[in-house]
């Protein structure tokens, strides 16, 4: 498709938003069923995840073209970005869940044996996700997979700036899914105000710091915990010594997927100013490769409405940077912004650790002293090597950030113990009044004894020898 | 105050088992197993990503903030504050108010044994903690009431801050009338009289049916007179924290309309209140307002218990929720149809103590776990890394544009495969192939 496409129309018709004046009876509604006790069979969880799967499987060419109208999505990045990520996502929870949902049994301790400790996996009540719109579907509706695999009712917020997508997921929900427990909501602020004002068990937002303050200001009047899925100005700390051209592909595929509109797109590149040109070579061959007719011809992704791309028109403008290549624009473009702070990485250590925690922190080098000189030195929600972008992907790793790019763990297995509530059971035998009996008045001397018996041993601060040849020893 | 043959010791029964071996205990348990949490984590081998070297390392947040309650001033401030320690944050600890003489001693001796560069003590009121509420944190840890729990939550929002709140709630226990009424009383008693009633998870009230009611008030009579055989105004016995909390509690001992049916005693000089018993305490009575946290213990008879099931489920989540029973089927319909933080039978308290258990909140109780491990992975941050070999970009060259179909084809090789809705045989047979 060519580079005239015309922008979306976004108009009222195409996603309807909810009455405000019914967003509270939806949640009441949820919660009810949910105290009702439905969601609590791990087989109907199940058919409900299998279901949610088929949502998208059955739709892949109407989710493929609503990607294209609202972001100009080519076919690739709505299937691999998003839809197969989505499905990917789901089915590892619904093969896994039940597993996980098992009753946790603690190390065993032959003080608290015998009471039958136990952690039992329970739901929170209902879960409020609002999802973004840069990766509309992925970010938000792998976590109302999670709300079902951990048997929360759910409420699903979609993002109104990604209307055919939104209008595409509320028409499909009712058609899947249990409506008595796992409803959409639509609409902008008003709606979303509405929605914060109720009280929920949890809060999954993925979005902006702004606005994730905004989140959990509501959520602190509810004592409701949150996870806020947040973003930050990701560096890259380039070893002058890596290949520039593997440097360059990886970096440029990751800041033009989505248009750069990804929570862990590198933002930018801190190399010694000697390597700069080399980068700066490697980044226009890549870009020849990418887009061998020009970038005006290929099918990329736009940003996402007017002001975002009046947004990143103006830095574009504003920039005293030199351009490297690209900087084209219509509706749709792509940049780079390679930055340069002299000689010194330590430098540009410093300068990051001025900054808010980002969310990604990426470091391009074969030398693993540089990279631990990175990692020891900065915090950040992930750390990548040689790559960008491509953590999210990987199961069984957690996916969430620290300080202002958000708090709290998700993806798969994390996702199902934050929305769960670990419920320790424990159970008092008749024996425990005999073995415990000193915990009762009338309290004696001998019973102060007895209770001092359940003081571990406690080393000395300066051990002689003595000491630790009786570390060994049992007693 | 006491009789004339009970040592020092004696005074200190319940500031040893119930504070300070507790405190010791838990530091220990982490002194001994921390340097295993902070071991790099591999997750669950997956021939997709094994490429990747996927590790996921555990760091400090930065610096903690760890508000401190009264009633247990230092369990609930100085394991945290070895937690803090463990996981590699700076810390800064608010010491309660209430408790001077406790606050004072640990503010005096902190900077004898710990680094004073990391580890501080605040002290103060209210003031002095909305200035530090007003800067930011990497990580509060909050114990106290509900309505200073959305303060801190509040101002920790302004700055995204992560919190854990442990709070508390009107702990329910549901009473089986075909129990042990004497066991159950003594447990019980003793649970209401640790600390005079000031404990987060101590029981606040007990649904019995009607019928088994009276039974139960016998067994606490008898066990009174075996707690206090001189009566509890002798005995060496835990008193109320202020003189506001005093008045508060025996405000309710005054306004409540259930029958005193042990205890009753008072002495405002010392801020002394017996651990009394009531009966036939309705639903409404005033000492059912609100979590008592003091020395009261109500009995409320009850028809059946989902008037108790319904009125605990509209008073928000309480911390602990108790069930006097030996009958499993019972146990489990108390467990299905209530939320709380623990849920424990036949006993409490004990769920804070038992090693590798999580505790925290839900709800109006609360949220985030602590103790232990638990105490250590809330307050360390999970850094996931990863590293991208050469040979990636010759198996997921597809990622690279020009976008080709040849391309969406290989993106796709990357989709599991997805059971069908309503499988039939053939479906069947099919699931137990590899492909």
């Amino acid at each position: 498709m060519s580079s005239t496409n015309q922008l979306p129309i976004q108009t009222a018709s195409v996603l309807k938003y909810t009455p405000v004046d019914e967003i509270k009876q939806i949640r009441e509604d949820v919660r009810a069923t949910f105290d009702s006790g439905r969601l609590r069979p791990l087989q109907y969880r199940k058919e409900q995840l299998l279901r949610l799967v088929h949502l998208f499987e059955d739709n892949y060419s109407r989710f493929e073209e609503a990607c294209k109208i609202d972001l100009g999505r080519h076919k690739l990045e709505a299937t691999a970005y998003e839809l197969d990520m989505v499905v990917t996502e789901l089915m590892y929870i619904y093969n896994n869940f039940e597993t996980w949902a098992q009753p946790q049994k603690p190390p065993f301790d032959i003080k608290s044996w015998a009471f039958s400790p136990l952690i039992r996996k329970v739901p929170k009540g209902v879960v409020l996700v609002i999802g973004p719109f840069n990766y509309p579907v992925n970010s938000a509706i792998s976590f109302v997979g999670g709300a079902i695999a951990t048997g929360n009712a759910c409420v699903l917020k979609m993002s109104e700036l990604v209307p055919h997508i939104s209008a595409l997921v509320s028409e499909l929900f009712p058609k899947y899914l249990d409506q008595d427990l796992f409803r959409v909501v639509n609409g902008a602020v008003r709606e979303t105000t509405a929605l914060l004002d109720l009280q929920w068990d949890h809060i999954v937002f993925t979005g902006s710091p702004a606005v994730g303050k905004i989140v959990s200001a509501a959520a602190a009047k509810h004592l409701t915990p949150t996870t806020l899925e947040l973003g930050g100005k990701n560096p890259v700390f380039c070893d002058p010594a890596m290949d520039p051209y593997v440097t360059a592909r990886r970096l440029l595929w990751a800041k033009t997927i989505n248009a750069g509109q990804t929570c862990t797109a590198p933002n930018h590149v801190f190399i010694p100013q000697e390597a700069q040109e080399a980068l700066s070579n490697a980044f226009v061959k890549v870009y020849k490769e990418f887009y061998p007719d020009g970038a005006e011809n290929a099918v990329i992704t736009n940003l996402v409405n007017d002001s975002a791309f009046n947004r990143v028109k103006g830095l574009l403008e504003k920039t005293r940077g030199e351009v490297v290549c690209g900087g084209q624009f219509d509706v749709k473009r792509r940049w780079i912004a390679p930055t340069v702070l002299k000689n010194d990485i330590q430098e540009a250590i410093d300068f990051t650790r001025s900054q808010p925690h980002p969310l990604s922190l990426y470091v391009f080098t074969d030398d693993s002293d540089f990279e631990e000189q990175i990692f020891s030195q900065t915090q950040s929600g992930q750390f990548v090597r040689n790559d960008c972008c491509v953590q999210a992907s990987i199961q069984g790793s957690p996916f969430g950030g620290v300080g202002q790019s958000g708090h709290g763990m998700m993806f798969g297995r994390w996702t199902f113990d934050t929305l769960s509530h670990f419920r320790p059971t424990a159970s008092s035998p008749r024996i425990t009044d005999t073995l415990l009996g000193w915990r009762f008045p009338p309290y004696t001397d001998s019973k102060v004894k007895q209770a001092a018996v359940m003081k571990p041993r406690v080393p000395a601060l300066n051990p002689g020898w003595g000491e630790w040849l009786r570390s060994w020893t049992p007693f | 105050m006491s009789s004339s043959n009970v040592t020092s010791s004696v005074l200190h029964l319940e500031a040893r088992a119930a504070e300070l071996n507790g405190v010791v205990t838990d530091l220990m348990y982490t002194y001994d197993n921390f340097e295993a949490w902070t071991k790099p984590q591999k997750p669950t081998f997956n021939l997709k990503f094994w490429a990747f070297s996927p590790v996921i390392k555990r760091v400090p947040k930065g610096v903690v903030l760890i508000i401190g309650p009264f009633n247990y001033p230092l369990t609930s401030t100085v394991c945290y504050l070895g937690a803090a320690i463990a996981s590699g944050n700076a810390c800064v600890v608010k010491m309660s108010e209430l408790t001077p003489n406790v606050s004072a001693t640990l503010t005096e001796l902190l900077p004898k044994y710990l680094d004073q560069d990391p580890f501080r003590i605040v002290n103060g009121n209210i003031p002095e903690t909305t200035a530090l509420l007003q800067l930011q944190w990497d990580h509060i840890v909050f114990t106290g009431s509900a309505s200073v729990g959305r303060v801190v939550a509040a101002a920790a929002a302004k700055h995204s801050t992560p919190t854990t709140l442990e709070l508390g709630g009107q702990n329910p226990v549901f009473c089986d009338p075909k129990m042990d009424m004497y066991l159950t009383a003594r447990r019980l008693l003793w649970s209401k009289a640790m600390n005079a009633g000031q404990t987060c998870t101590v029981v606040n009230h007990i649904f019995i049916p009607y019928e088994a009611q009276d039974a139960l008030a016998e067994a606490f009579v008898k066990v009174n007179n075996e707690f206090y055989p001189e009566g509890p105004e002798k005995a060496t016995i835990s008193t109320l924290v202020t003189d506001v909390a005093y008045k508060r509690v025996k405000g309710l001992l005054e306004k409540t309309k259930g029958e005193v049916v042990c205890g009753g005693q008072y002495d405002e000089g010392r801020r002394f209140i017996a651990p009394t018993v009531l009966k036939n305490v309705a639903l409404d009575d005033a000492v059912m307002a609100s979590e008592i946290f003091g020395p009261i213990l109500p009995i409320v008879p009850i028809k059946n218990f989902q008037d108790a099931l319904d009125w605990t489920n509209a008073h928000g989540h309480p911390l602990s929720a108790y069930v006097f029973t030996d009958d499993p089927k019972f146990k489990e319909y108390i467990f299905n149809n209530t939320q709380s933080g623990q849920f424990v039978v036949n006993d409490t308290g004990v769920q804070a103590v038992i090693t590798g258990l999580p505790f925290g909140g839900v709800g109006e109780s609360g949220y985030g776990t602590v103790k232990g491990q638990y105490s250590f992975e809330t307050l360390s941050h999970l850094r996931a890394t990863c590293e991208s070999p050469r040979f990636v970009d010759t198996i997921m060259g597809w990622r690279f544009p020009p976008y080709t179909d040849a391309k969406v084809k290989q993106a796709a090789a990357l989709k599991p495969t997805i059971p069908p809705l309503n499988p039939g045989w053939g479906s069947y047979l099919r699931s137990w192939m590899p492909f």
